[in-house]
């Protein structure tokens, strides 16, 4: 039995069976990590976990069957462990420490996990490929010439060279579900609210949502059930109920209607995804499943809406990176202005500064209406297109990313990258979740990605079509 | 835009640039400019939405326990009486 194979749920059930015991199966996987270092998908191996799987197993002895009784975990560098180092890949918060547990942490501590590790992303979640990260790009875990996607390209890359059967991610335009498409894995967005932000460093704050990767479909429900709730720590968490994933998956779901928006399969023309898809309405019609086209109105201003509406706001977010309260203070400042401008200057990268000075341009006086109010409004009667949708089908589907894995550095002006987001950036500005799955391969042997999405908080249907998928591929 | 304008949006962003830098700058941002233009010259209407849910209601105030003031000053870069150090603004 190789260990670094098992499942999250696997590892648990052969802890508590006392098959395996904590120390064993952390042990195993810090190695992996450790094996594949020229990776760089994690920026920091926690030392104190086998110190942590001790205790864990003495819990188990003693009667502990958290849900992830000794599963280990790899967190992305954004998201807050007590004690340990925050850096969000930036050098501006280098020795930044988290005094608090984000409450996604919490609640996988309180199930019995072991956070073994934190994730290299792009600065501060802001990319497509994990380029932009102060400590080095990551590389693609199939072909370590290519990139693993972003930003949460570090957790991606960790799930799929088995450094951890579990990582979290956060997904603000495709952040969680594209670096899965590209490093063959799963990985889910949730609805906005279904998971607490509580202890997540904020990027674009009505786009941001905590995201999941796995190696499997039900190790994604199972963590899904675990982070999902309401959280008085966030008032946009939604006190919506939260279903029991993990059991549901098998539940019949054959009179699920699903909905192919035409208006996005245009777009995928001529590209890789494009035959990937048609495949897939194949095997879902092989299923047995009935297939309707649906119409997205203004699915080409959905780029442009998402962008203005994410600059705006992680320019207000990186605002209280000042050089005065947190870690990095420039040391020739003389006064007040100089500590800001020279410590923003000298911390951040040259993307965040990019999406900065364009957040400050669709808010500043004289382009404020044109700019941020229309796409604000865009994005209201995108969520009545999508309510429409949903009015005629159960399930959208649609490709995650345009292609496969690029290569490193081949996407060298800002627009050819903001351009990868295309299929991803929907289910942001509506608010709706989705799963990428791996499906299919492209020209050179790479994995693709499908998006299975559904209106909000119909995660529980995505899970079971995902799992029938995956059992049907595994046949 | 031009390079008059940029200086502005980057004393508006607190972000020093050198000169080539901002030559950089200008060539990306047309093209970033003409992406958000898309939205600038559609033609729709439609009610703008704050929030993309229902917010959850407002939880009581009540008075709980909260993270100390001298853990969370830890990541402050100079720390005096419980206080983070600034320069003088005032003469």
């Amino acid at each position: 039995m190789e260990i670094i194979k098992l499942s999250a749920k696997e590892i648990r059930e052969k802890i508590l069976n006392k098959e395996l015991t904590c120390v064993e199966v952390v042990t195993a996987f810090v190695d992996q990590a450790k094996k594949n270092e020229k990776y760089n998908a994690v920026l920091e191996v926690f030392e104190d976990a086998i110190e942590i799987a001790k205790e864990m197993d003495e819990k188990v002895a003693n009667g502990f069957k958290g849900k992830l009784a000794g599963v280990p975990v790899i967190i992305k560098d954004n998201i807050m462990y007590e004690g340990k180092i925050c850096s969000c890949s930036s050098k501006f918060l280098e020795k930044y420490i988290a005094q608090y547990n984000s409450t996604a942490v919490q609640k996988l501590l309180d199930e019995g996990a072991i956070i073994i590790g934190r994730a290299n992303m792009d600065e501060f979640a802001m990319g497509s490929s994990t380029e932009n990260s102060a400590y080095g790009i990551t590389l693609n875990p199939i072909d370590p010439t290519r990139v693993p996607g972003g930003s949460s390209g570090g957790s991606a890359c960790a799930v799929a060279l088995d450094m951890c059967p579990i990582a979290l991610g956060t997904d603000t335009g495709g952040s969680v579900r594209q670096p899965a498409s590209y490093c063959g894995i799963y990985g889910l967005k949730p609805t906005y609210g279904r998971i607490s932000r509580y202890g997540i460093v904020a990027y674009g704050s009505s786009l941001d949502q905590v995201g999941i990767f796995s190696k499997n479909v039900e190790d994604n429900a199972i963590v899904l059930e675990i982070l999902a709730g309401y959280d008085e720590h966030d008032s946009t968490s939604a006190k919506h109920p939260v279903d029991s994933y993990s059991l549901k998956l098998n539940d019949d779901i054959s009179n699920l209607k699903i909905g192919v928006p035409k208006e996005i399969v245009e777009m995928a023309k001529g590209s890789d995804s494009e035959q990937n898809l048609a495949n897939f309405i194949n095997t879902l019609k092989s299923l047995g499943f009935e297939i309707v086209d649906v119409s997205i109105k203004n699915s080409d201003l959905m780029l442009s809406t998402y962008y203005i509406i994410a600059w705006a706001e992680a320019t207000s977010n990186l605002s209280r990176f000042d050089g005065v309260k947190y870690t990095t203070r420039s040391e020739t400042a003389r006064n007040l202005q100089e500590i800001y401008k020279e410590s923003r200057s000298e911390g951040f990268g040259k993307e965040v500064k990019r999406r900065i000075m364009l957040g400050n341009y669709v808010l500043s006086s004289g382009f404020y209406d044109a700019y941020y109010k229309k796409a604000k409004a865009l994005q209201g009667s995108l969520i009545e297109e999508y309510n429409k949708a949903f009015k005629a089908c159960d399930i959208l589907i649609i490709p995650t990313a345009l292609g496969e894995a690029f290569k490193i550095g081949s996407k060298a002006s800002p627009i050819d990258a903001y351009k990868e987001d295309v299929f991803t950036i929907s289910a942001n500005v509506v608010g709706i979740p989705s799963l990428s799955i791996p499906f299919g391969k492209g020209a050179n042997g790479m994995p693709l990605g499908i998006q299975i999405m559904a209106n909000k908080f119909d995660e529980a249907k995505i899970l079971s079509l995902a799992k029938l998928i995956e059992d049907k591929i595994g046949e | 835009m031009d390079l008059k304008e940029l200086e502005h949006l980057a004393e508006l962003s607190k972000l020093k640039f050198s000169e080539d830098e901002l030559k950089e700058f200008e060539k990306d941002f047309t093209s970033l400019v003409e992406l958000a233009d898309v939205v600038k010259n559609a033609n729709v209407t439609g009610e703008r939405k704050l929030n993309i849910i229902d917010m959850a209601e407002l939880r009581e105030d009540e008075v709980k326990e909260s993270t100390p003031v001298d853990v969370l000053l830890q990541n402050s870069p100079i720390v005096k009486k419980d206080s983070i150090v600034v320069p003088r603004i005032m003469e």
